[in-house]
């Protein structure tokens, strides 16, 4: 009977301790070192008056990937610190984030709370800031950036700019919409039509908003392209007639009819199951009609070395559709009467945990009881 | 039975007790009576046949299930979770958080009709949320009559949400309110991308996407979603999630450089974080 007992205070214990895991946020050692970059970044490249403010570290959690698959089924996997510092004076209230990950800073995110930033010095134009915070920057990572600098001395700063010198690719862009004036500056490692590894800087209302940097994250892999776009397309259309979809039911979607004229190809080099970037083509085929699932298209990821499809996926939508030329009835049920019942909804699934938790309660009086007698 | 297994007896017990306290509340998703914030997470996704392929309904199942655990995460609220949502369950959900709950938060995912399309004249202006029966959850009726000025954050992840609204107009025809914007929040004052006000809604222009659609590399749109509320969830504003979503998804800095820009829209104050 002890032994019995025993076992069931073990279940109950396991059952009841993984359900109130919920009650608590879950959290994975931060990495100090990532603290450590963060206030680096701060002290040495933050065009603020540190001397202003009192700088606190506000939130620090790690982010170790999404729990939810990437498109080819396998799990993102990485270690991504995010930190929050508040940056508090009398005149403004800074919030600066930083993503972390192995080790570097990969973004950084100034957001002005209250008030106007306190600059470190007074800069005499958008050229003066964006340079200087690349010869500091370039000093804190240790990264040689003289061609970057470089680039910007044959550029209109105000303008949109697209230049590209040896292999790599300055892009300005102004931004002005809802009273907001951006400036972001990308230079990007471009080769053969697809950009790879950036460094990103965005300013607003004149100031630095943004700066983003997966240089140290990621690597460049085999960079051949022996694919065309037109090759690309050629084998989205050939892969299309044996690719299926399933519908709840078991009933399998198959046969799509191509509007072949909208179809267009893009090159990509994002990480794709790795850190290591290689550049694929990006299909999209736009089908003759809705198919069911409300899919209106198909996208097909082909590696640009090989020509192999590795990804093949539907574009859906999330609007029921109407035909308003037509006497039939709306896609959409007969309206039911609204009116609501007074008791509280539960769903399957509320009812399924609910019916544990009352299990659960059942077993643990009944052992008391059993106790209790055998006491007696 | 001596007294050393008594005191066991007792430890046990105490255990169990304590770990019930720990987990109802969690398995049965809150409703705490003394929260000031009320949080809900709707997906009435499998309407009818054919409208959602099984992978769509599979992983909006997972995303929705990791969004409440990120609001339950922050561990002081509860969260509602109402999968395969019915026109019931959301009048019931919404009038919970209108009477009990000072602030309210809510995400929901799925499809968006015309409840009186088919009438004469057929109307346009009206939206509704179709629920897992396949029947209108009405902007005006279900959702205007259920929510309030308390609706502090919501995100409404179906067709064409941010439409249907002007700034300093109240959207009225003769069937009542329209648009989800304004029955969603009962404010005619919310400026798109806006700095001020205590209200923030975030819908689609057009046709929202569908969580398997991909969005750039090994992301797709339930990435989108499960970010945004990773951001929330972590303290980050409206607009810092999302520039964080951009980079993280798109590898854009911000998010008016990225793909989401002018089509999933924010209608109100971008600064707000949750409550």
């Amino acid at each position: 009977m002890k032994k019995l007992l025993t076992k069931i205070y073990v279940t109950l214990s396991i059952v009841l301790f993984v359900t109130s895991l919920g009650a608590f946020p879950v959290t994975y050692a931060a990495n100090p070192d990532a603290e450590t970059q963060a206030m680096a970044f701060i002290e040495n490249v933050l065009p603020v008056d540190l001397s202003k403010y009192n700088v606190t570290l506000d939130h620090h959690s790690v982010d170790e990937g999404p729990p939810i698959a990437g498109i080819t089924g396998q799990p993102i996997n990485r270690v991504r610190d995010n930190l929050r510092y508040i940056l508090d004076s009398e005149e403004s209230t800074l919030h600066v984030s930083f993503s972390v990950q192995n080790n570097v800073v990969m973004y950084c995110h100034v957001t002005e709370k209250n008030g106007s930033v306190i600059s470190d010095k007074k800069y005499i134009s958008l050229l003066d800031a964006v340079t200087t915070l690349l010869e500091k920057y370039q000093n804190y990572t240790k990264r040689d950036s003289t061609n970057l600098i470089a680039m910007l001395d044959a550029v209109d700063v105000t303008q949109n700019v697209t230049t590209t010198v040896g292999n790599t690719k300055l892009t300005i862009s102004q931004i002005n919409v809802y009273g907001i004036e951006q400036t972001s500056f990308d230079w990007a490692y471009t080769e053969n039509g697809a950009d790879y590894t950036s460094l990103q800087i965005t300013y607003r209302n004149g100031n630095l908003y943004a700066l983003g940097d997966d240089r140290g994250v990621y690597t460049i892999g085999d960079t051949s392209i022996n694919v065309s776009k037109e090759q690309a397309i050629d084998i989205a259309m050939n892969y299309i007639p044996n690719y299926s979809y399933k519908m709840p039911n078991d009933v399998t979607v198959s046969g799509f009819n191509i509007t072949e004229d909208r179809t267009t190809a893009a090159l990509f080099a994002s990480p794709i199951d790795s850190t290591e970037l290689r550049p694929y083509w990006s299909v999209q085929l736009y089908l003759n009609h809705t198919y069911p699932g409300s899919v209106k298209g198909l996208t097909l990821y082909i590696w640009a070395k090989s020509g192999e499809v590795f990804y093949c996926g539907t574009r859906a939508t999330g609007g029921a559709e109407y035909d308003d030329s037509s006497d039939g009835e709306p896609m959409t049920s007969p309206e039911v009467d609204s009116s609501l019942s007074t008791s509280n909804p539960l769903s399957p699934d509320m009812l399924f945990v609910i019916g544990i938790t009352v299990v659960a309660i059942g077993l643990a009086t009944a052992s008391v009881v059993i106790l209790k007698k055998r006491k007696k | 039975m001596n007294h050393k297994t008594t005191i066991k007896t007792t430890i046990f017990c105490a255990l169990l007790l304590n770990l019930l306290v720990l987990s109802t509340p969690q398995l049965i998703s809150g409703n705490i009576a003394s929260a000031t914030v009320g949080q809900a997470v709707f997906w009435p996704n499998n309407f009818q046949d054919g409208t959602d392929a099984d992978g769509e309904l599979e992983l909006t199942h997972d995303t929705c299930m990791y969004i409440m655990y990120l609001l339950i995460g922050r561990g002081q609220y509860g969260c509602y979770y109402s999968p395969n949502s019915t026109i019931t369950s959301y009048c019931n959900i919404l009038s919970a958080l209108n009477n009990y709950y000072e602030d309210n938060v809510v995400f929901s995912k799925g499809h968006r009709g015309y409840p009186y399309w088919n009438a004469t004249p057929p109307n346009w202006n009206h939206l509704s949320l179709i629920d897992h029966d396949g029947n209108n959850v009405k902007d005006h009726s279900h959702i205007y009559s259920r929510t309030s000025s308390e609706n502090n954050v919501t995100f409404i992840w179906h067709c064409e949400t941010a439409e249907k609204y002007q700034t300093n107009t109240t959207p009225q025809d003769g069937y009542g309110y329209y648009g989800m914007p304004y029955c969603w929040t009962h404010n005619s004052g919310l400026v798109c991308y806006g700095g001020s006000g205590t209200q923030v809604f975030l819908g689609w222009v057009n046709d929202s996407p569908q969580f398997l659609d991909e969005a750039e590399g090994m992301y797709n749109y339930a990435h989108v979603a499960y970010y945004f509320w990773y951001y929330m969830c972590n303290g980050d504003s409206v607009e810092d999630a999302l520039d964080n979503v951009s980079y993280t998804i798109f590898g854009d800095e911000t998010y008016l450089e990225s793909p989401l820009r002018d089509w999933l829209v924010v209608w109100g104050n971008k600064n707000l974080e949750l409550p």
